[in-house]
């Protein structure tokens, strides 16, 4: 049934067919010809798919193309709200691995404009609550991969290590000091200036404690503030500074372990002896001999040297003990050593 | 056509009812309720009167729903049934008096009930039996809902994705990943909400080719939520700078340009499943594949859901009137996609989808070699349609089913052009 009429004919050229463009459209169906080229392009499409996982990698990409192109101050601070919330919320959740993901967007080579570096600072400090490093400290030590937090703890940096500093300082730190010092040098992988800035702490276990810290970061770069306190007062600093030289050179740190022999605290030699036994380089052997030479160091000392020397299988270990046998008529070996050198020499073979 | 009738009526209501609502001068006002009076002169002839009827959520005209009509006009159905309005009984006799109370009403600036009874209120409830229902209602719902969804973050300035997932799987539980089905009601268009309109389109259309393309469900919704979310900086920032009459002004254009990091941002301070992939394509759907567009990233090939939603945006874009250009035919709109192949936007992409829409998408107004005009209603599987209008030039009430797999057209028509109204043909589907 007809009910109206509409407006009046349109001209021929409005309604003309659009054969160009029509064309145009048919060709690309003509240039997928086969039913399998369909297919084909569906899987290719369909190959590109996300495969589900991943979303803080995606997430962490866009906040740094969001932080790169936005030069508004009330919207780069909206993005640094939302960035804050992100990496806590990561940490309420336990996943340290993303939670360093959004530390790192923000702070690892920086791309934000230039005017906003006091924006993230201030971010960054406002992040740093005591209820999230609590969170974060006491979920860490009952985590079972502790070392997916290493980027998340490496690049807070500061912020954390005065926290966990604190922590070491209060009468009941909210989980061991053993893991208080761990995760300190997980804090200091990132800079460890950090750490070596609070060698200067007047209080002997705060230094004690760091010092072990920089020992696990494996930062050799620490090197010199360590060599700084390596003549401390309290022999149980000098004890911990020792074996993170140890810790950060490996066999390189043997001299200094030769030198800590003649340390007046028996605490450090027995330390110095210990790192020395454990190194695998035969070097030590003429150190440990030049030692004894000089007379320095208790008779037990000496023995417990020369048993590190024979329990060696190197050509040079028969010589060093055969000249530990050698009785001078000044200075030289201790009569005690001697003998131990003769009974270890008996029962040697290379 | 009573479902063109039913439609211009509410169209001229609800221009009405923003004329007061918008303290338009009275000669303004007068206008548009001298041609809402038109309107309902018009509905009424031959039948005395009329029943406007709201129920559950939709507009009926006697017992026909409007379906396509109450997705266009969803906000002004909010508007009526918050103000607890069933029914409008409209006569021959409606005076201007009675139709400004009824568009002051509806516009919230009085409380007045038409005084003359020329226009009545809540006189006729319709039982659900008596109720006609079309295949489209059940995707207009959940459109609806996702209409809702993007008012909320307008209103708030904040995002719960999970309501926006929900909508998403509302849409999907509905068939809106059938190609033919979210293409059709993807035709809606609303002037006054511009971008909230082209949100749930665009979501339609790259669900739909998500689907073609051989996703599973779960990508697909979350390709919905992306899309649905693309433009949501433009709903934060902007819509009152889309309505301006003319092309933007570079103040303007500056602000648009920065819709897609607002969105970004907005969707990151939420939180919820594929929140970052939505985020991506929300800062992405301007990138062109070339590496040009905006905003300048760091130059890395934009995500697979920002490379199809681009597709879906500019589709629909084209499609739809804006301020500054009238709306383009389907087939116009999938040749400047094809130009932009390989450029603008992802050549295996515009493939599928242009294998999805066929060269006739639905809702497209072919004019066949003897002179009918038919509206495609399906392009998978052979196409079919609706032959709305005859040989003769004569609009036809009841469009007629045609299978179009062996029909050559010989053009393609604007609505315009061919004097009908698709929104309301999409009613007799």
């Amino acid at each position: 049934m007809a009910v109206s009429n509409g407006p009046a004919e349109p001209d021929t050229a409005s309604v003309a067919w659009r054969d160009e463009q029509l064309q145009r459209v048919r060709a690309v169906f003509d240039s997928v010809d086969a039913k399998a080229a369909d297919v084909d392009l569906r899987a290719k499409v369909v190959a590109q798919l996300p495969d589900g996982h991943g979303g803080s990698i995606l997430g962490t990409r866009l906040f740094r193309d969001l932080i790169r192109v936005e030069h508004r101050p009330s919207r780069f601070l909206r993005l640094l709200r939302i960035w804050s919330g992100k990496v806590a919320a990561e940490v309420w959740a336990g996943d340290y691995e993303a939670a360093g993901r959004w530390m790192r967007a923000l702070t690892e080579a920086p791309v934000f404009p230039e005017e906003f570096a006091q924006f993230v600072a201030e971010a960054k400090r406002d992040l740093s609550r005591d209820s999230l490093f609590e969170e974060l400290v006491t979920g860490l030590v009952s985590a079972d991969t502790p070392d997916a937090a290493d980027l998340l703890l490496a690049s807070w940096g500061e912020p954390l290590v005065e926290y966990l500093v604190s922590q070491i300082t209060v009468e009941e730190p909210i989980v061991t000091r053993r893991s208080i010092v761990d995760l300190l040098g997980m804090a200091g992988r990132g800079d460890v200036r950090h750490l070596t800035a609070r060698l200067a702490d007047p209080r002997w276990f705060v230094v004690r404690s760091v010092v072990t810290a920089i020992g696990k970061t494996g930062r050799v770069s620490a090197l010199p503030a360590l060599e700084a306190v390596a003549k401390y007062d309290d022999d149980r600093v000098r004890v911990e500074v020792l074996r993170a030289i140890e810790a950060l050179m490996s066999d390189e740190a043997s001299s200094r372990a030769l030198d800590a022999l003649a340390d007046p605290s028996p605490k450090v030699r027995q330390a110095a002896i210990s790192l020395l036994r454990a190194s695998a380089a035969d070097s030590i052997v003429t150190g440990i001999v030049e030692v004894l030479e000089a007379g320095t160091g208790s008779s037990k000392d000496g023995i417990r040297l020369v048993e590190i020397i024979a329990e060696r299988r190197g050509p040079q270990v028969r010589e060093a003990l055969e000249r530990l046998t050698v009785h001078k008529l000044s200075g030289g070996v201790s009569r005690s050593v001697r003998t131990a050198a003769r009974d270890a020499l008996d029962g040697w073979s290379a | 056509m009573s479902e063109l009738l039913g439609k211009s009526f509410l169209q001229a209501l609800s221009n009405a009812s923003r004329s007061l609502a918008s303290g338009e001068s009275e000669a303004g006002v007068d206008d548009a309720v001298a041609a809402l009076q038109g309107a309902v002169e018009v509905l009424v002839v031959g039948a005395g009167e009329v029943i406007l009827s709201i129920v559950d959520d939709a507009f009926y005209l006697d017992k026909q729903m409007l379906a396509h009509a109450s997705t266009e006009f969803d906000a002004m159905l909010s508007e009526l049934r918050e103000r607890k309005i069933d029914s409008i009984t409209l006569t021959r006799a409606s005076t201007t008096s009675d139709l400004a109370d009824l568009a002051a009403l509806v516009a919230g600036v009085s409380e007045d009930l038409p005084a003359g009874g020329t226009v009545r209120l809540n006189e006729s409830q319709l039982r659900p039996a008596d109720l006609e229902v079309r295949p489209l209602h059940d995707l207009r719902q959940p459109y609806s809902f996702s209409l809702d969804t993007l008012r909320e973050v307008s209103r708030y300035g904040s995002l719960h994705l999970e309501g926006v997932m929900k909508a998403v799987d509302d849409l999907i539980e509905h068939g809106a990943a059938d190609a033919s089905s979210s293409m059709l009601l993807a035709t809606v268009q609303n002037h006054h909400e511009v971008t909230y309109y082209h949100s749930v389109n665009v979501c339609l259309l790259s669900m739909a080719l998500g689907r073609f393309s051989g996703f599973e469900r779960d990508q697909v919704r979350i390709l919905g939520l992306a899309a649905l979310l693309h433009d949501v900086g433009r709903v934060v920032v902007d819509e009152a700078a889309l309505r301006n009459p003319g092309r933007l002004g570079n103040e303007d254009w500056a602000q648009v340009r920065l819709h897609p990091q607002e969105g970004a941002a907005t969707i990151m301070a939420a939180s919820g499943v594929g929140q970052e992939i939505a985020a991506i394509v929300a800062l992405e759907h301007h990138i062109r594949v070339d590496g040009s567009g905006y905003p300048e990233l760091s130059g890395s090939e934009p995500h697979l859901f920002s490379r199809m939603v681009a597709i879906a945006d500019s589709y629909d874009a084209i499609t739809s009137f804006r301020p500054y250009r009238p709306a383009r035919t389907p087939s116009e709109a999938l040749r400047i996609l094809l130009e932009g192949a390989g450029t603008a936007y992802d050549t295996d992409l515009i493939r599928l989808f242009i294998q999805m829409t066929g060269e006739y998408p639905p809702g497209s107004l072919l004019r066949t070699a003897d002179g009918r005009v038919v509206m495609v209603t399906d392009s998978s599987d052979g196409m079919r349609g609706l032959v709305v209008r005859s040989a003769d030039g004569e609009v036809l009430a009841d469009p007629e089913p045609i299978d179009l797999s062996d029909v050559e057209p010989l053009s393609q028509v604007m609505a315009e052009e061919a004097g009908v109204d698709p929104d309301s043909l999409l009613e007799s589907i």
